[in-house]
């Protein structure tokens, strides 16, 4: 009785249609089918590809194809999947093994570095002379400029760290936050750090994702709103430092505060890499990663290539033999003549006040506003706050 | 003065297993993960008024905890499922009994549905921001047992076979490509909740069991087989999961 019983739950379950896996051979012919296979069904950026530089995923497989067999051996076989992995110039793309990682590298390595951690070393000095809040690093430079390098977004930062960074620099006439070499991390890292800098919910980009396993299966993109943080807010100006490895989730963060209104961005065009990764594997046992999930900026256009900055500028050699960061001294006199400019309006403002007795304003328009903003606003309120500020603690978040 | 039959006859059945799982799902990985899998059930089974009543109902309770390894045992999925169901069944039952309470040839047959409730998840050790994938679903389920008592070697036997098949129903299931992070943090939702049908989630459960008594109650021996399945949103999972499995049985009996 038993035996017919087994019997029949078989057969009713084999009327049902089994779901079953993609059949790949463990061999070299078997990685990289199952390679080209889940690049052509997950990642986003096809489209965007073949317009830039004319991207064709299945010529890329009949380009390859022929070069592999199933006497390869395994660094052989790693060397013509990493080769074909870097045909889609993606620095998200890594394939993964236990002696190398496959990876495309061009989007920094042709493009001088401006950045050095020796520079880095000099402007935020010894231990003594800079604080440390979660990811942060942060100092008062000269002319009252406060600065923040910020060179990983691996971690979260809490929101009570950067409650402290801007309580501490609040008496600087502006911010300079230096991202560059930041390789990105968790999006929403990012995304905390740039909600110290905006007053209210702010479309800053968008989002899509695949919704199949075909390469324009895309859902429609949807906004990505930036909300203000809830502890201190900053209120004057600041200067984004960016370089060729700004990437990935500093990449958004700089994309994130481009849409602000009080703040530039200086340096080198950021290296992009917008495509928010899935990982995988393959029937040998490496791990591939790839860019499954577009961030497009407000603008609905793609970063992945980079964002470029308001003020273009590299550190010379002249400078860098004489102990001199040109992007971040370019950066200070900005933020110097700009603080001039302010607390020159704002002595205006006074003399004003002091000889007007009506309640009239008679002031010029520009007089009220300086950058989008009122007089009394920049000298009340050069930060603005929520009440309830949370002690500290982290976001869930994702990498990127 | 209390009736010579019992009201009601309420039976309790608690089985812990050990077994195999064999896991995929292409969000996480297009391989497929097998592993050893550990799992407890427990059903209770009475009748609506005494023990030849027509109608009957089942609470099920379920828990699975799966380690699964891939083809070359460098990657790790932890899977965890936990399941509750409850329905009514339409018993029939024939008997050559010759009276006396005697069991012997008395073959029951109950056919009915089962509300269920599924809620677990899989982990992979390998993944960056795909690292899980949850599972929250609602079904109804044809559910169908047979219940032969016999008599052999003076012992009363009990052979009890279950099987349930869920016929539609809703699940929670990201987009293909749609991360955590921008359903939950950012609150993009985009056709999260789906209709599931035997077509889509062709899924089964099968639970055969061989008891005898044991003082008071009943030692149970037999196998469950839990077959989910689901293809939605592109995205494709099965985890076939077999246990061998052993509990008892108490029977509670109430009188007036």
């Amino acid at each position: 009785m038993k035996r017919i019983s087994l019997a029949f739950f078989s057969l009713l379950f084999a009327i049902s249609s089994c779901i079953t896996s993609d059949e790949f051979e463990v061999s070299p012919r078997g990685d990289f089918e199952a390679l080209w296979k889940i690049i052509d069904e997950r990642y986003c950026f096809f489209d965007f590809k073949r317009e830039e530089y004319g991207l064709d995923w299945q010529e890329v497989h009949n380009r390859y194809s022929h070069r592999v067999h199933n006497s390869l051996s395994e660094r052989a076989l790693f060397q013509i999947l990493a080769k074909m992995t870097r045909e889609l110039r993606d620095g998200h793309v890594n394939l993964r093994t236990p002696f190398d990682v496959g990876r495309y590298a061009e989007w920094y390595e042709s493009y001088p570095s401006n950045y050095s951690d020796s520079l880095e070393r000099k402007y935020l000095g010894t231990a003594l002379q800079h604080q440390i809040a979660g990811n942060l690093k942060y100092r008062v430079l000269r002319n009252n400029v406060g600065y923040v390098r910020c060179a990983s977004f691996m971690n979260d930062i809490g929101e009570g760290n950067l409650h402290e960074v801007m309580l501490y620099l609040s008496a600087c006439d502006g911010l300079i936050i230096d991202v560059r070499h930041n390789g990105g991390g968790r999006l929403s890292a990012a995304m905390d750090l740039a909600s110290s800098f905006c007053n209210a919910p702010l479309v800053v980009g968008y989002i899509s994702h695949k919704t199949g396993t075909g390469h324009a299966d895309f859902s429609s993109p949807k906004a990505i709103t930036l909300k203000p943080a809830k502890g201190l807010r900053w209120q004057k100006p600041v200067v984004v430092l960016a370089n060729r490895r700004t990437y990935s989730a500093a990449n958004a963060f700089v994309m994130f505060m481009k849409a602000l209104p009080n703040v530039t961005f200086v340096g080198d065009r950021t290296g992009g890499g917008s495509g928010m990764p899935f990982s995988s594997e393959l029937p040998g046992g490496w791990s591939i990663r790839f860019s499954a999930s577009p961030i497009y900026d407000r603008h609905m256009q793609h970063t992945e290539f980079g964002i470029e900055p308001d003020q273009k500028i590299s550190i010379s050699s002249a400078d860098f033999s004489r102990g001199i960061d040109t992007i971040l001294e370019c950066a200070i006199s900005m933020l110097a003549k700009e603080a001039h400019s302010s607390n020159k309006a704002k002595f205006e403002e006074d003399i004003e006040k002091t000889t007007v007795s009506s309640n009239e304003d008679h002031r010029t328009p520009t007089q009220r506003t300086l950058r989008g903003r009122t007089v009394e606003n920049i000298v009340k309120a050069s930060l603005s706050h929520d009440e309830n500020l949370p002690k500290g603690g982290s976001r869930k978040s994702v990498g990127q | 003065m209390r009736s010579e039959r019992p009201h009601r006859v309420h039976r309790h059945t608690h089985l812990g297993g050990i077994g195999r799982n064999h896991l995929y799902d292409n969000y996480l990985s297009p391989l497929d993960y097998t592993g050893f899998t550990a799992g407890y059930v427990f059903l209770a089974e009475s009748p609506t008024h005494d023990e030849t009543a027509r109608i009957s109902i089942l609470k099920l309770v379920g828990l699975n905890l799966t380690s699964a390894k891939n083809p070359k045992k460098n990657g790790e999925f932890i899977d965890m499922e936990l399941e509750a169901a409850f329905g009514c069944h339409f018993n029939r039952t024939w008997s050559n009994s010759s009276g006396g309470g005697n069991q012997n040839g008395r073959l029951r047959v109950a056919l009915g549905g089962l509300a269920g409730l599924h809620l677990g998840g899989t982990y992979s050790s390998r993944n960056g921001n795909n690292p899980a994938q949850g599972r929250l679903a609602a079904d109804l389920s044809f559910s169908s047992i047979a219940e032969y008592g016999f008599r052999l070697w003076q012992q009363r036997w009990l052979w009890r076979t279950q099987l349930d098949l869920p016929l539609a129903g809703v699940m929670f299931s990201p987009q293909y490509g749609q991360t955590y992070y921008e359903i939950f943090e950012l609150g993009h939702t985009n056709h999260n909740v789906c209709l599931t049908y035997f077509g889509n989630a062709p899924s089964m459960r099968a639970l055969s069991t061989l008891s005898l008594p044991f003082g008071r109650n009943r030692l149970s021996v037999g196998i469950h087989l839990n077959y989910r399945q689901s293809h939605l949103n592109h995205l494709k999972r099965h985890a076939w999961n077999s246990m061998f499995v052993l509990g008892y049985t108490r029977t509670f009996k109430f009188f007036d």
